[in-house]
């Protein structure tokens, strides 16, 4: 049962806010590219996650953004290395066991 | 409640885009390796959301709030996002202010709702923690 429901309308708005708006007022590309809704659904699968703020979930959702593209590039590294031009699954799990950061996605990929 | 396990993917599309547009030209992904990239990402955003948590606990609140996402970040060596995510959060907050002031020009009333939102989540807070 949602306990929030404003915030769940809010957050429909924020989207629209990120994606749409931001590109018909500025021209500039969207502030937020992954769904705000998905990333919050994901989230609550967490037992110890309640409530989340508005600004807790834009966070969230751009990090997982800023994430994406730090594994991409750091797989990218382990593909130049063989001297093909497609990354490929064993290329990221290269840059999961190389990559500190990474660590905890070892095993979790299989 | 039962979510179905596709609803945690994160959509392909997009999720392309993000990679092809961080990568340089003529670099493909294949598609296994575009899955795990994808999955990935889920993974991280619930490893990131369990962090959070514990800040959140250790607060003792019930909600997350967005220092708790910057303390996570530092916490679990990600450090070099939290500045850009700072600079974002903020056009973010820039530009629900101006959507607020347009919704106030033409319908007048619910104003404050919007602003007052991470008010009304403590307010639940409070209210969850009288019935328990």
């Amino acid at each position: 049962m949602e306990e929030y429901n404003e915030v769940d309308i809010e957050i429909v708005e924020s989207e629209k806010i990120a994606t749409s708006e931001a590109t018909e007022a500025a021209d500039k590309p969207k502030l937020i590219k992954l769904p705000l809704t998905r990333i919050k659904h994901i989230m609550k699968m967490d037992p110890d996650c309640s409530l989340i703020s508005q600004d807790a979930l834009f966070l969230v959702t751009k990090s997982a953004e800023m994430f994406l593209e730090h594994l991409a590039k750091e797989s990218v590294k382990f593909m130049g290395m063989g001297k093909r031009k497609t990354v490929q699954k064993r290329d990221v799990d290269a840059a999961i066991d190389n990559v500190p950061s990474l660590c905890f996605l070892d095993g979790a990929l299989e | 409640m039962a979510e179905k396990l596709e609803d945690l993917n994160l959509p392909n599309l997009t999720v392309q885009k993000i990679i092809k547009d961080a990568l340089p030209d003529g670099v493909n992904v294949g598609k296994d390796a575009r899955s795990a990239l994808s999955r990935a990402t889920s993974i991280f955003v619930l490893y990131i959301t369990s962090q959070a948590s514990k800040e959140a606990q250790k607060a003792n609140r019930k909600t997350l709030l967005g220092q708790d996402i910057i303390a996570a970040l530092e916490e679990l060596e990600f450090e070099e996002f939290v500045e850009p995510l700072q600079v974002m959060l903020k056009e973010f907050k820039d530009l629900k202010q101006k959507k607020n002031k347009t919704k106030k020009n033409s319908e007048g009333g619910d104003v404050e709702m919007t602003e007052e939102i991470e008010d009304e989540a403590v307010e639940e807070e409070e209210n969850c923690e009288t019935h328990e």
